[in-house]
């Protein structure tokens, strides 16, 4: 995991300079001015300062023209290991939540850019969820589903799984909080009691799921989706297999309910829809992305992250090679490329808005432990141009 | 499909990409006056030949944000790999969605199948791209047997553990163990010999189970994935099998031949069940297969697939399993069954064979099928574990039964397992992983439905 020590002391994590007095060094890291694929420098040192114009950082994030640009900043105090994931609170784009592998899930507050509230599993949490702007609810490798009161600060064990929790999402329509998880169920809370409310087999582990209206969209190993009704789980609504070739990595609902978008770890996203029949079946599609071409061979990526904005229906990828796109689904278009981050996306969020973008780089261990770019948290204010369908 | 008057005059200007139907017959007329544009390559847009036709859309490039790579869609589902232009193909890109089509062009459909294979795996070596996962030459063809498949996360997790634990060691040990057997496996899919093709193609055709050779299922359980400490696949393990059995790949292969019902379990099986010892998966691998194949082909597998493609390609796959494990091998009743008590499905049946869709039209046969009150995950299951061949394969392995056995004589059942067959509907958690006996599935049907 690299060689960081304690965050909090007064030493810097990565140079080793012993006294915060040594900015001296740390600033010879940086650079004067970024060039494209700069990295930004370990936040130690130099952290009253900004690593982009070297001025003192005042509350407000630099708003100096930058390579990221004015509208992007980074997170503080982001978790010590890797991102699993983040989500916007329902109702603003202030609160974020973020659940990481350093066993926290953290409450950030995103105008403030700060870090408002921590609390811990006894394991890496893989994926949290917002109930209400209240309530959080976090899942991971302890296989334990747990509630948290964001306001009074108090933590209710909700229940578990035998196998570590992947996904937890919550359904406002029919009230009820899913989760998904390597034990190959589909567990159903109640989050007013809380209380389990069902426990649905799948075929296989569950990568990942999502909430549509009042469907469940199970993406699980083998290539498999399911589609299932949340008011009446007795039988599978829908038995799919995914269009892609190869391993399901993701799978997000339209927010207007016509379909879902699937991504693999072959660098190919499809769009399908749920009506069965024929005549829409005929619209699905898929195409290929997050691939770089380095010396004539075709690198191919895993596509981690899908978020939709919620207004335009379009909705933005997140890849291990670092870059972010935004796709216009109905269009065929893609609307947008970001700059690449230091390392891969873990994870995206839209806030329910849509102006704001979170996109949580992280290094996800696909080549072991390897010295890589530090994760962070990235917040970006995204623009119309940016996110709408052009209407030509 | 409708066949492609253009083509039959040797000037059709979709060439590959044109949705109605080459016929391999009128195709030896090379026509220079005819562009034929790639089918990655057209970034102009296609101009509407046919009015009723919509043919698969062709996007614009537009970049943003200053990167300019190949920012573009590429058209409608993109199974074939990149530079797909041979003429040697059958026209039917959409061979999955289309009704069935007599193969007319059995052994092309096959050799195009054998190169998108060895193509893919080419591809999935020089790529960089992540290993551990399930692989499929297309849409509606069950997963290759012999990938196994983890998410980053789970491999995460071991890592974890192990460093946890402070052995790294073990876990790189386990970690180059499972590269190794993936790159083993994968350079016998790029270069198939003749009896390595014969079981690759009958595993995407036909309803067989492939029953990893040497390894057995007991070596699945004592020690998943080489790890000391990982209690996934372990428990999916024994879970997969009947799970495995479910038919969940949706029966709309017009080219295979009622392979939907099983065909998905065979390569899956391969996916979860662990050769902990690092065979060099070669020979010794594709000859068990094509030999059990055989073996299984015999008693009712034949006839398992024969009512799994009357039954209805695009009903449930509830319905399908359930009317095929209940009875197997005994056509007649399957068919009885197939068509009299699911109204529903048969108009589903008949529907989705003009146009089958990937997605099995489960609201309607669902409802009509369901015979249990219990999802048809369950019913699945008991479908799969009561008489499918594919389970019975593996589980007969497990439990130390033939594995080509269909029905379980009464001495070898558990009074409890008789009780489960005699009752009107299976309860969950006790749905008997063996096959029933011979007398109890004649007759007594109709109450089932």
């Amino acid at each position: 995991m690299g060689e960081r020590r304690e965050a909090e002391g007064r030493g810097c994590a990565y140079c080793a300079c012993a006294e915060r007095a040594a900015v001296a060094r740390c600033e010879a890291v940086r650079q004067d001015s970024p060039g494209p694929g700069c990295l930004p420098p370990p936040r130690c040192c130099v952290k009253n300062v900004s690593p982009w114009c070297g001025l003192e950082r005042g509350k407000k994030p630099c708003t100096m023209k930058t390579m990221t640009g004015s509208n992007e900043f980074k997170l503080n105090q982001t978790p010590d290991d890797g991102i699993s994931s983040v989500k916007f609170s329902p109702n603003t784009s202030q609160f974020l939540l973020v659940s990481s592998w350093d066993t926290t899930v953290r409450l950030y507050d995103v105008p403030a850019n700060s870090m408002r509230l921590k609390y811990q599993h006894s394991g890496a949490v893989l994926d949290c969820a917002f109930y209400d702007p209240t309530h959080a609810w976090s899942g991971g490798l302890d296989q334990q589903l747990k509630m948290h009161d964001l306001n009074t600060d108090q933590e209710n064990l909700v229940g578990g799984h035998d196998a570590p929790i992947r996904c937890v999402e919550y359904c406002p329509e029919v009230n009820v909080m899913v989760t998904g998880s390597w034990d190959q169920t589909v567990k159903l809370w109640d989050p007013r009691t809380p209380c389990n409310a069902g426990t649905f087999s799948q075929p296989e582990k569950v990568y990942t799921l999502s909430v549509s209206g009042d469907r469940l969209i199970v993406g699980t190993a083998g290539r498999r989706v399911l589609v299932w009704d949340l008011r009446n789980m007795g039988y599978v609504q829908q038995r799919r297999e995914s269009s892609l070739k190869y391993q399901t990595r993701c799978i997000r609902a339209f927010p207007n309910k016509q379909g879902y978008v699937l991504s693999s770890i072959e660098g190919r996203v499809a769009v399908e829809y749920l009506d069965p029949s024929p005549e829409i079946q005929k619209k699905k599609y898929a195409f290929k992305c997050h691939r770089l071409k380095e010396n004539n061979i075709e690198q191919i990526y895993p596509v981690n992250a899908i978020s939709f904005h919620n207004v335009h229906n379009t909705f933005a990828t997140g890849g291990s090679d670092g870059f972010v796109n935004i796709w216009d689904p109905f269009n065929k278009k893609r609307l947008c490329q970001f700059h690449r981050y230091p390392t891969s996306i873990a994870s995206l969020a839209f806030s329910n808005d849509g102006t704001t973008l979170a996109i949580a780089s992280s290094y996800m261990y696909e080549m072991d432990d390897i010295e890589h770019p530090e994760d962070g948290i990235y917040i970006r204010q995204v623009t119309d141009a940016e996110t709408k369908p052009k209407s030509t | 499909m409708t066949i492609c008057q253009f083509f039959l005059q040797g000037r059709c200007r979709f060439g590959d990409r044109c949705w109605n139907e080459h016929p391999r017959g009128g195709g030896g007329r090379p026509h220079s006056a005819a562009p034929v544009r790639g089918a990655g390559g057209g970034w102009g847009a296609a101009s509407q030949r046919y009015a009723n036709v919509i043919q698969p859309p062709i996007f614009k490039h537009s970049t943003w944000g200053g990167s300019g790579d190949g920012g573009g869609f590429s058209g409608a589902s993109d199974f074939g790999s990149p530079g797909n232009k041979s003429a040697v193909f059958s026209q039917n890109r959409f061979s999955a969605l289309s009704s069935a089509h007599p193969a007319d062009g059995f052994s092309d459909e096959e050799q195009r199948l054998l190169d998108c294979v060895a193509k893919d795996m080419a591809t999935w070596e020089s790529s960089g791209q992540w290993m551990f996962s399930c692989y499929s030459p297309e849409a509606g063809k069950p997963n290759v047997s012999g990938f196994r498949e983890f998410s980053a996360e789970e491999v995460r997790l071991e890592y974890y553990n192990c460093s946890a634990n402070n052995n790294t060691e073990n876990y790189i040990n386990s970690v180059n163990q499972l590269v190794q057997e993936w790159r083993n496996r994968l350079q016998e899919l790029k270069a198939l010999n003749a009896s390595g093709k014969e079981s690759l193609l009958s595993q995407l055709k036909n309803a067989v189970t492939q029953p990893l050779p040497s390894l057995g299922f007991g070596g699945q359980q004592a020690s998943s994935f080489g790890f000391p400490s990982f209690p996934v696949s372990s428990s999916s393990g024994a879970a997969s099998f009947s799970f495995k059995a479910n038919p969940s790949v949706p029966p709309g292969n017009a080219a295979a031949v009622g392979s939907s019902a099983a065909a998905s379990n065979p390569p899956t099986l391969g996916v979860t069940s662990s050769p902990s010892v690092p065979n060099p998966v070669g020979s010794g691998n594709s000859s068990a297969p094509s030999a059990a194949p055989s073996s299984l082909n015999a008693p009712g597998a034949t006839g398992g697939c024969g009512t799994s493609g009357l039954s209805g390609s695009g009903s449930s796959a509830a319905a399908n399993s359930s009317s095929t494990a209940l009875l197997p091998g005994s056509s007649a009743a399957a068919n009885s069954s197939s068509t009299a008590p699911l109204p529903g499905s048969s108009a589903a049946a008949n529907s989705s064979s003009t146009a089958p869709l990937p997605v099995s039209a489960i609201p309607s046969a669902a409802t009509g099928t369901s015979q249990s009150g219990a999802s048809s995950a369950s019913a699945a299951q008991t479908a799969g574990a009561s008489g499918h061949n594919v389970t019975s394969a593996p589980s007969a392995v497990r439990d130390g039964i033939r594995p080509d056995r269909l029905y379980t004589p009464r001495s070898e059942l558990t009074a409890e397992e008789l009780r489960q067959f005699a009752a009107k509907r299976f309860t969950l958690g006790k749905i008997p992983l063996k096959p029933p006996p011979a007398d109890m599935l004649h007759g007594s049907d109709s109450s089932l439905f």
